[in-house]
């Protein structure tokens, strides 16, 4: 059993007022002369025990009723579990009660004494034993069991992730989310502690009253990148710790979308709990999706740094997710770029006015449901410097975050390439390989120029990007200059082969044993060892390097700040090898640093050589080929990864900024969120800026440092993935019976759970109550006179009998 | 009538004679025409003339036509001679609403009879009782006798305890004469257990074989009768000083039983004996007691 108003169980001491009534003021008889005493005598023994009992009868009717008033008050509940126990008790004393009347009726009717007095003991005893028996119950009883009225603390979480920004005629998700826990908040009993905890990064924190919990919830928005579940639950049973009443639960909003319930699903049990004990959790379901949607995927670029005047192709998938009935859906997309305004975005009047933008594209399919298909959109020719722009599908649908994607290309001058080697074959396919174009006519990337390796001293390395050197003899390296030109900041790409000296390797490249390792046939081949990596990343990862044999190489070892990228399978020899220096003074930023490449075999091995070292450039190299590419493309910073992210990750942005001319700059840095944009102080430590959270898709301005710096986020394509979980898995993650799931708010608090767990006595309280009352003023006749014996009737009586 | 013979309109007259008259006056202007008026003073039947006879009686006109000597009968023998008897215990100066004692409303209703009484030529004597029978006044029916009974009653006190048995007793052996007993009184018992109802109906047998008749006025207080008290009360005995405390409200109906039984045993023995009973209260008006007392007159003749 257990009491709602504990406080009001002090009440029960009221009972002490009938007690020194009846001990202390007890009223004097009044004396009267009466002649006929001796009519009174004979019955005045069996009338004065009769009153003694009367009296201690309407003391115990008296002390019952404020004791069970005040218990009443009280409110108490009984675990249902308990409650044949109860019952059982309530009837035992119910009956010690009804012979205890049974024993004060024999007495008064003059019956045996024994007999009253045998009954009264029995009486006594039952009732003693159901006292007994009861407390014992109630102190090894369950607690925590408290009705539905009783004041609680709740925290409602919100799970406001990308799913609610869906919108039908019919079913505003995020609107209804905001209704029901109104409703819930207005539904609680005053005083109790409201949370209203969404899937944000805000700290959770109990709200003053009512209404501002109801504020905060109006102010309610669709959150993209959405925090855990799993978090704010905890957080939510954290908070509820801290709460000042004793019963805790959690009323959870959700569409039960998979994107938002995957992670708690795969890490299996969540129990809710906290030092208090177990919380309550209720899941409001939101209910399935009903609709049409359309779904952009992320747009990709065939270059995310073109050649400057070059128009660049972009493709993005399309794809309907028809929720009812299947038709076919006609889907436009259409391509707009961001005008470059140097003086745009800006903070006007509080209001962020963005840069225009231009459609520049456009392109139609029909789609059917479930079934992708790809646009092709085509970037115009741009001149030098970062710009982005937005894929839209024309038109409205029920998830609108999916409907647009972001992106941004960063067009930069030609890279002015080395190209030193002794093979002229060798340096052509390299050449070939770097300067492909899937777009014929277009301005090359690349400035390449190919020498010998006796006319490297002779040249200026400063002014090339890059530095290419297939299979250098060590005796013609002017390592020194190297040395600087990498220092300096400069890359550069070796490749070793057959010219190579054992012992000038080893002194120039590599500081552990070097020797040359010639693999039996069929020879050894390449396996990633970084897949993350820029130049890998692109690769696919079911490259068939096994067709693609390596015969001999130098066996070397890397050094700790050495990256081995590609290894040969099977050893531990690494193949590929990225070394960084130390940035140089002037850089602008970290990728300004020297990188070097070094690769251990000759790349590509096409010249006749005594022995042939790999196929890599072989038939078909198409592998060896991308590699190519895509190494030098790192090298040059033209990998083009650095402007797109997605939403809840972090992103490191480049200021770019000259350092040379002032040591450091403000910047403002513009979200999508129509927010004021952070300043942002960039200086020379902190070449970079890194935003550790994206909360929002959408272009991200940087003004102050170049024009048109930014970048793009997009919305990870699972998060709008409107799948949903089963109760099943719910089940699996906060244990079966450990929750109840409802879908109507007429169904909150009315669960099995709640009737199975709790029983209120208030009714069966206040009735007990009332008998109590009515009993005492029925024994006490306080109010309810006997007829007047003054009254006609009775001289009528006794004239009758005369 | 009632309102006029009521004891709380009486109560407004002082003097014992006019309260007896009006209580007379009123009840015989309510019968209209009255049953009894054969009971006049008038010749009956003449007897032969016996040695002994007062001289005086003798017709001297039937002497004179028949040559024998005639007696008148009168209505002296056709009188009834009544004792008023009125116990004088103290228990009978008890009055619960302050208005009229039973003591009071017996010597109102002992004057108003004797006043008929007198109207109908009846003698009519005074004893009270008390620890012995004290004779006050011998059965006369002369004019001036009313007075001397409203005097005496006027006198009375109603003080100590009574022996209603011996009492009775002594006004049996007392009375030679066969006579109408009108006895008043409450009929308690003493507070040491004398007057229990047994003895006083043993008693009144005694009465009764003397060749009397009685009629009995049980005379209770209104509060006596309905008992109208409420929660705990302490009932002192005004004769004896006794107290017993009870819950009254929950003891009326046992006491209001009680009283019936009690009139009941008095009731039933007086049945037995013919005597007439009549259970009377402070609230009742007195022509129901000349009711009884005219019944009584008219049965003998």
């Amino acid at each position: 059993m257990t009491f709602f108003n504990v406080s009001l169980i002090l009440g029960v001491l009221s009972v002490s007022i009938p007690i020194a009534l009846h001990f202390l003021s007890r009223r004097q008889p009044k004396k009267i002369i009466f002649p006929s005493i001796q009519l009174l005598k004979q019955k005045a023994e069996i009338n004065r025990s009769r009153v003694r009992v009367k009296k201690w009868w309407l003391l115990a009717f008296r002390i019952a009723a404020l004791a069970a008033l005040a218990l009443t008050l009280a409110q108490p509940a009984i675990p249902a579990t308990l409650s044949l126990t109860w019952l059982t008790i309530s009837l035992l004393m119910l009956f010690g009660f009804c012979l205890l009347a049974l024993a004060t009726l024999a007495q008064s009717r003059g019956m045996e004494r024994s007999f009253a007095v045998i009954l009264a003991i029995v009486a006594m005893s039952l009732i003693s034993a159901a006292s007994i028996w009861g407390v014992a119950t109630y102190a090894n009883g369950p607690s925590g069991s408290l009705n539905q009225l009783a004041p609680q603390s709740i925290a409602i979480v919100l799970d406001n992730g990308p799913s609610v920004a869906w919108k039908t005629s019919d079913d505003h998700r995020l609107e209804r989310m905001k209704t029901v826990a109104n409703w819930v908040i207005s539904q609680l009993p005053q005083s109790s502690q409201v949370a209203v905890i969404d899937r944000s990064t805000q700290l959770v924190t109990f709200a003053l009253d009512a209404s501002s919990a109801t504020k905060k919830v109006e102010q309610l928005d669709v959150i993209e990148s959405a925090q855990p579940l799993r978090s704010r639950l905890a957080s939510a049973a954290r908070l509820l710790e801290t709460g000042r009443h004793e019963r805790s639960s959690i009323f959870l909003i959700s569409d039960l979308t998979l994107s938002a319930w995957e992670t708690e699903r795969r890490e299996g049990n969540f129990e809710l709990s906290n030092e208090k004990g177990t919380i309550d959790l209720t899941i409001f379901d939101l209910g399935q999706f009903t609709g049409k949607n359309r779904v952009l995927s992320i747009p990709k670029l065939a270059d995310a740094t073109p050649p400057k005047d070059t128009p660049t192709p972009l493709t993005v998938t399309v794809q309907v997710e028809s929720l009812g009935p299947d038709e076919a859906v006609s889907v436009t997309a259409e391509l707009e770029m961001y005008q470059n305004d140097l003086a745009l975005p800006a903070l006007r009047n509080e209001q962020v006015l963005w840069p225009a933008t231009t459609a520049v594209d456009r392109a139609s399919t029909q789609l059917i449901n479930g079934q992708p298909q790809q646009l092709l959109l085509t970037i115009p020719a741009l001149p030098v410097g970062t710009h982005h722009g937005v894929v839209r599908l024309i038109g409205n649908d029920a998830m609108p975050l999916d409907d647009a994607r972001f992106f941004s290309v960063r067009v930069l001058p030609p890279s002015k390439v080395l190209l030193v080697s002794s093979y002229q074959s060798e340096a052509q396919v390299v050449a070939s390989a770097i300067r492909a174009s899937s777009n014929d006519g277009a301005t090359s990337e690349y400035d390449i120029e190919s020498i010998d390796f006796p006319d490297l001293a002779v040249v200026r390395l400063e002014e090339y990007d890059v530095l290419i050197l297939l299979d250098p003899p060590s005796k013609e390296l002017d390592q020194k200059a190297i040395d600087s030109f990498l220092s300096q900041g400069g890359r550069a790409l070796v490749a070793f082969g057959s010219n190579g000296q054992l012992g000038d390797i080893n002194d120039q490249w590599f500081e552990g044993s070097v020797r040359s390792w010639r693999v039996p046939s069929p020879g050894a081949f390449l396996q990633s060892a970084e897949f993350q990596h820029p130049i890998l990343s692109e690769l696919s990862e079911n490259i068939p390097w096994g067709n693609y044999r390596v015969h001999q190489y130098w066996q070397v070892t890397a050094s700790e700040n050495d990256r081995v990228l590609l290894e040969f399978a099977g050893t531990e020899h690494p193949a590929m090898i990225e070394r960084q220096f130390d940035l140089a003074p002037d850089a602008e930023s970290e990728t300004d640093a020297g990188r070097l490449l070094l690769i251990t075999t000759p790349f590509p091995a096409v010249a006749n050589r005594n022995r042939p070292w790999n196929d890599l450039f072989g038939s078909n190299a198409w592998p060896a080929w991308l590699l190519c590419r895509q190494s030098i493309e790192y090298l040059t910073n033209r990998h083009g990864t650095n402007n797109m992210a997605l939403v809840g990750e972090s992103h490191s942005l480049d200021l770019n900024f000259d350092k040379s001319l002032t040591p450091q700059v403000k910047t403002l840095l513009f979200s999508p969120n129509n927010q004021s944009p952070s300043p942002i102080l960039a200086g020379e430590n902190n070449g970079s800026l890194i935003i550790r959270d994206v909360t929002h898709s959408g272009t991200y301005w940087l003004r102050g440092s170049q024009p048109g710096n930014g970048f793009s986020a997009n919305l990870g394509a699972s998060k709008t993935k409107l799948d949903r979980i089963q109760s099943d898995d719910l089940s699996v993650i906060f244990g079966a019976n450990q929750y109840d799931l409802i879908s109507r708010k007429e169904d909150y608090g009315q669960s099995d759970q709640d009737q199975n767990r709790r029983l209120r006595l208030h009714s069966p309280a206040m009735l007990l109550v009332a008998i109590l009352f009515i009993l005492e003023q029925i024994l006490s006749n306080r109010f309810y006179q006997q007829r007047n014996p003054r009254s006609i009737g009775l001289k009528k009586k006794n004239l009758a009998k005369i | 009538m009632s309102t006029t013979l009521s004891p709380e309109s009486l109560q407004q007259i002082q003097r014992l004679d006019l309260r007896a008259r009006m209580v007379v006056r009123g009840f015989l202007q309510g019968l209209h025409s009255s049953p009894f008026h054969g009971f006049s003073v008038q010749f009956s039947e003449h007897r032969r003339y016996n040695r002994g006879d007062d001289p005086k009686l003798i017709d001297w006109l039937a002497y004179a036509k028949t040559d024998k000597y005639f007696v008148k009968r009168y209505e002296a023998e056709t009188n009834l001679t009544g004792y008023l008897v009125i116990d004088l215990s103290k228990s009978m100066g008890f009055t619960e609403n302050q208005t009229m004692t039973k003591f009071e409303y017996c010597t109102c209703l002992a004057a108003s009879l004797t006043y008929l009484m007198t109207m109908q030529q009846d003698p009519v004597g005074l004893l009270t009782c008390a620890e012995k029978v004290q004779a006050l006044l011998p059965a006369k029916s002369r004019r001036g006798h009313l007075g001397d009974v409203m005097a005496q009653l006027t006198r009375l006190e109603p003080s100590g305890s009574t022996r209603l048995p011996e009492c009775l007793t002594q006004v049996a052996a007392m009375l030679k004469q066969h006579s109408l007993v009108m006895l008043f009184t409450d009929l308690l018992p003493d507070a040491d257990g004398g007057g229990q109802s047994e003895e006083v109906i043993s008693a009144l047998a005694r009465l009764r074989h003397g060749g009397h008749d009685v009629i009995l006025f049980h005379v209770l207080d209104e509060a006596e009768v309905n008992f109208p008290y409420d929660g705990p009360t302490q009932f002192e005995d005004s004769e004896s000083g006794q107290t017993v405390s009870v819950d009254a409200s929950g003891f009326r109906q046992e006491y209001l039983d009680q009283l019936e039984a009690f009139r009941d045993r008095y009731r039933e023995g007086c049945h037995q004996l013919r005597i007439d009973y009549v259970p009377l209260d402070t609230s009742m008006p007195f022509d129901k007691a000349l009711t009884e007392y005219l019944m009584q007159r008219q049965s003998r003749f």
